[in-house]
């Protein structure tokens, strides 16, 4: 028996998880207590991964879908289909007729691969789900310190005096958070926490702030409006190292605490604490997720929290940072390896010409295509205008996770080819003509990039049976197509990124393989440690300045009306994640919440007369869904929560973009709930 | 001084990873029980045990601080369950199952799988000397600095 390494497939924070292997077969998992991250910590996803591995319901064989149904078809047969339909589509229609979804639950080597496919087929329609999580930080972190990632590491948090949680509940999503966040607690730092719900992750705080929903900016402003009235504001570190100070301190010239507090719903007084805890402390580290970026005024969110840390001088050292958690095991490196329709690998603007044709050059083209490409929602949108007529998608299920998901359906049934690479044979890939299956995690190898910026190598543990690896499909079809003359190991791939991307020159195969705890990118050379703590001596902007840029708030694109009257925000539970296609089905987990439900505070369930436990039907202009009532004080009243594991909740949600990250305003729906879903109570 | 799972409930994030890995490593059987307010149940181990004084066939033992259950002496009468204070014994069809701090486990050198997997520190294996001692300099610390503490 041996224990083999890898990377826990599910949320982005890179625990590593050890399977126990005898005879070839995997027959267990350890855990693996040397890594500085975890301890040996798992939190019950981690714990029930096995799972995915021998899950009955695993797709063994490539398919094409026919009248009577499921056809099943050999490899070459498909790939040949494939490439095929593909290569008609891009001559009958031009290649920008062509759209292509990465993963974030593939490996590094992977989405390099996919996205440079795309890119040679001549279009940038090549996008992934940070679109749907993260694109807000890529875009407003960026512009405000160059870069989009976290800050500092994870067990840093360990070594804040304060902690500012803004719309993220880690203890569900990110549970092994919560062991950094509780160790600085117990050396005495201040716990804030902002979110509209009493999450686990409130119960965490010395302050909890119930805002209302949408209203992040106002908090923010709210708080630096005490902190510059009250002097409390780090001018050496502003005067050193930022520009752009003045024009944000006359933005918040005619804002005050009391207005913050008119917005927020939250008490000034409260306000006030948060401000001095925040500004006051020697080391304050702000934490944000999904609650901050999935709002139309996403970018600016972002944009606050920025303003707010660097007021404070709260950037750069040990206990401080910003820390935009990541949900998917690879969110972060899909996003490094250009997985985004308007940016290559290394974050490089399909518009920079010097940066473009550098990479083009490196993949033996004159040039690469500049148009930056259609996004997620976007290319959803032009499926259904006809302007798209054939996707391809690597692991993801856009089916249940896209907003306003009524219409990927029929975007999806509109295309004239879908193909669908996955484990299972989710809600996307069943309306795919082609579904190719592959490898899980434990079936390949190849490296991750965790939210810390941690690359880690996960090695393969167990053969796969009847399926490929996404790098081996890719590299079999482009192989087909004429991209290239042959397939790559994962070593080669990642060798061929050390050499596009800067940050990861230093990140070897090799280099990965000997390290237990992996390389923190950026990593400029071989002899390098790699970089954990970020923005130490100069931001990563041109100049290495930091910017402010004032930004206002925005009441949320719709509100509560007659029809309407209820708010509906949505959320993760830690028993589930993302679309459920690997929770639904795995019953260790799926059995603590087998359907869908809603959270609805008990003021609201006596006026309706709602019971715990009955079936009602929830409707927003957009379509309807039924769940199970929860009746909890967790939720304010008004407020409606459900956890967006389960289809349908989508139909609810709106499409309004961010229009500078392109990420839908999920958070803020208008909704109605009604007795009696179609099963009766 | 000898080890025991030890619990922290203020820590306990009600993540259920200790559910599942106990479950996982005893046959589908978790013998923890987390409440959704944030405390997981677990045989405490006692030393002057409930259970053990109400068991007439044996099946409970008392050895090295431990409460071992030996199963196949079981009748499944539940005196046991109705005897433990905290609810930490379950009834698997016709016999009874509770905590074996992971027999299986220690005897390869391995820690039990509830206290490593706990992803908050709300459960460790260690002794009871180092837990007050820690807890101690945490109160302590609290009280010195005198925030104000809310919620948990």
């Amino acid at each position: 028996m041996k224990v083999v390494p890898t990377i826990c497939p599910y949320c982005g924070a890179g625990c590593p998880l050890g399977i126990k292997v005898s005879n070839g077969e995997a027959i267990g998992i350890e855990y693996i207590t040397d890594h500085p991250l975890t301890k040996g910590a798992l939190c019950p996803k981690g714990n029930a991964a096995l799972e995915i591995l021998y899950h009955p319901n695993r797709i063994r064989s490539p398919m094409v879908r026919e009248r009577g149904g499921w056809r099943e078809i050999g490899w070459d047969e498909a790939l040949e289909l494939l490439a095929r339909r593909l290569m008609e589509v891009k001559e009958k229609h031009g290649p920008d007729a062509l759209g292509f979804l990465s993963s974030a639950k593939a490996t590094n080597e992977e989405n390099y691969l996919f996205q440079k496919m795309a890119r040679l087929l001549g279009t940038n329609n090549v996008d992934h789900c940070a679109r749907l999580c993260h694109s807000p930080s890529v875009v407003g972190l960026r512009k405000a310190l160059g870069s989009g990632t976290m800050t500092n590491p994870i067990p840093d948090l360990a070594n804040s005096r304060c902690i500012f949680i803004l719309g993220s509940n880690f203890a569900e999503n990110h549970p092994i958070v919560s062991r950094w966040v509780l160790e600085a607690k117990d050396r005495g730092a201040f716990v804030i926490v902002a979110d509209p719900r009493y999450t686990p992750t409130a119960q965490l705080a010395n302050l909890y702030l119930p805002l209302r929903p949408g209203t992040n900016i106002a908090l923010l402003n709210g708080m630096m409006a005490v902190i510059l009235r009250e002097g409390l504001a780090d001018f050496q570190f502003i005067a050193q190292r930022t520009k752009g100070f003045e024009a944000l301190r006359a933005s918040l010239s005619d804002f005050s605490v009391e207005k913050a507090s008119e917005i927020t719903g939250l008490n000034p007084a409260d306000i006030v604490t948060a401000a001095r805890a925040y500004a006051r402390s020697e080391a304050s580290a702000i934490i944000y997720c999904m609650g901050v970026t999935q709002h139309a005024t996403g970018t600016d969110n972002v944009l606050a929290c920025a303003n707010l840390a660097l007021m404070c001088g709260q950037v750069g050292r040990p206990g401080t940072g910003l820390f935009p958690l990541r949900g998917q095991n690879n969110v972060q490196g899909a996003s490094d390896m250009g997985a985004l329709a308007d940016l290559l690998p290394g974050y490089v603007p399909t518009t920079d010409d010097g940066g473009r044709r550098r990479l083009a050059s490196l993949w033996g083209r004159e040039d690469l295509p500049p148009k930056p490409g259609l996004t997620v929602v976007e290319m959803m949108e032009a499926a259904i205008e006809g302007k798209i007529k054939a996707m391809y998608i690597m692991g993801e299920n856009p089916a249940v996770s896209d907003p306003k998901a009524g219409d990927t359906l029929k975007a999806l049934e509109k295309l004239e080819f879908l193909a669908v690479q996955d484990l299972f044979l989710t809600e996307t890939a069943q309306l795919a003509h082609l579904v190719l299956p592959v490898a899980c995690w434990a079936e390949k190898s190849g490296s991750y990039t965790s939210t810390e910026r941690r690359v880690q190598w996960s090695e393969k543990a167990v053969e796969p049976q009847g399926v490929l690896s996404d790098l081996e499909i890719i590299g079999l079809l482009g192989k087909k197509i004429g991209l290239w003359d042959k397939t790559f190991s994962p070593e080669e791939v990642l060798r061929e990124i050390g050499l596009a991307i800067p940050a990861y020159r230093g990140i070897t195969p090799e280099r990965l393989k000997a390290s237990t705890e992996g390389i923190f990118w950026p990593c400029p050379d071989q002899s390098h440690p790699g970089t954990p703590i970020l923005h130490r001596d100069r931001f990563l902007t041109p100049d290495g300045k930091a910017n402010f840029y004032p930004v206002s708030h925005q009441p949320p694109k719709e509100e509560p009306s007659l029809n309407f009257p209820l708010i509906m925000t949505t959320g993760r539970m830690v028993a589930h994640y993302n679309s459920g296609a690997l929770s639904r089905n795995i019953l260790p987990l799926s059995r603590y919440a087998p359907s869908l439900w809603v959270e609805i505070n008990p003021q609201d369930a006596e006026e309706m007369g709602l019971v715990e436990g009955e079936r009602v039907r929830i409707s927003s202009p957009r379509g309807e869904v039924e769940a199970m009532v929860r009746i909890s004080e967790k939720v304010i009243p008004g407020l409606i929560f459900l956890p967006f594991h389960f289809p349908g909740v989508n139909f609810l949600t709106l499409k309004e973009l961010d229009p500078e990250a392109r990420i839908p305003a999920y958070k803020v729906s208008a909704c109605r709930v009604e007795k009696g879903g179609s099963h009766g109570v | 001084m000898g080890y025991e799972v030890l619990v922290r409930p203020e820590r306990c994030i009600s993540c259920y990873a200790c559910e599942v890995a106990c479950a996982r490593e005893h046959g589908g059987l978790s013998n923890v029980w987390v409440l959704p307010q944030g405390v997981p149940i677990l045989c405490r181990h006692c030393q002057n045990a409930a259970c053990l004084e109400v068991c007439y066939t044996g099946a409970l033992e008392q050895r090295d601080g431990e409460v071992i259950f030996h199963r196949e002496k079981c009748t499944g009468c539940e005196l046991c369950l109705l005897a433990c204070p905290f609810g930490a014994i379950g009834l698997d069809g016709k016999r009874a199952y509770k905590c074996d701090l992971c027999s299986h486990r220690r005897q390869e050198g391995l820690m039990p799988a509830c206290a490593l997997t706990c992803p908050a520190g709300a459960i460790s294996y260690s002794c009871v000397a180092d837990f007050s001692h820690r807890k101690r300099g945490i109160a302590g610390l609290s009280w010195a600095m005198g925030y104000e503490r809310r919620g948990k």
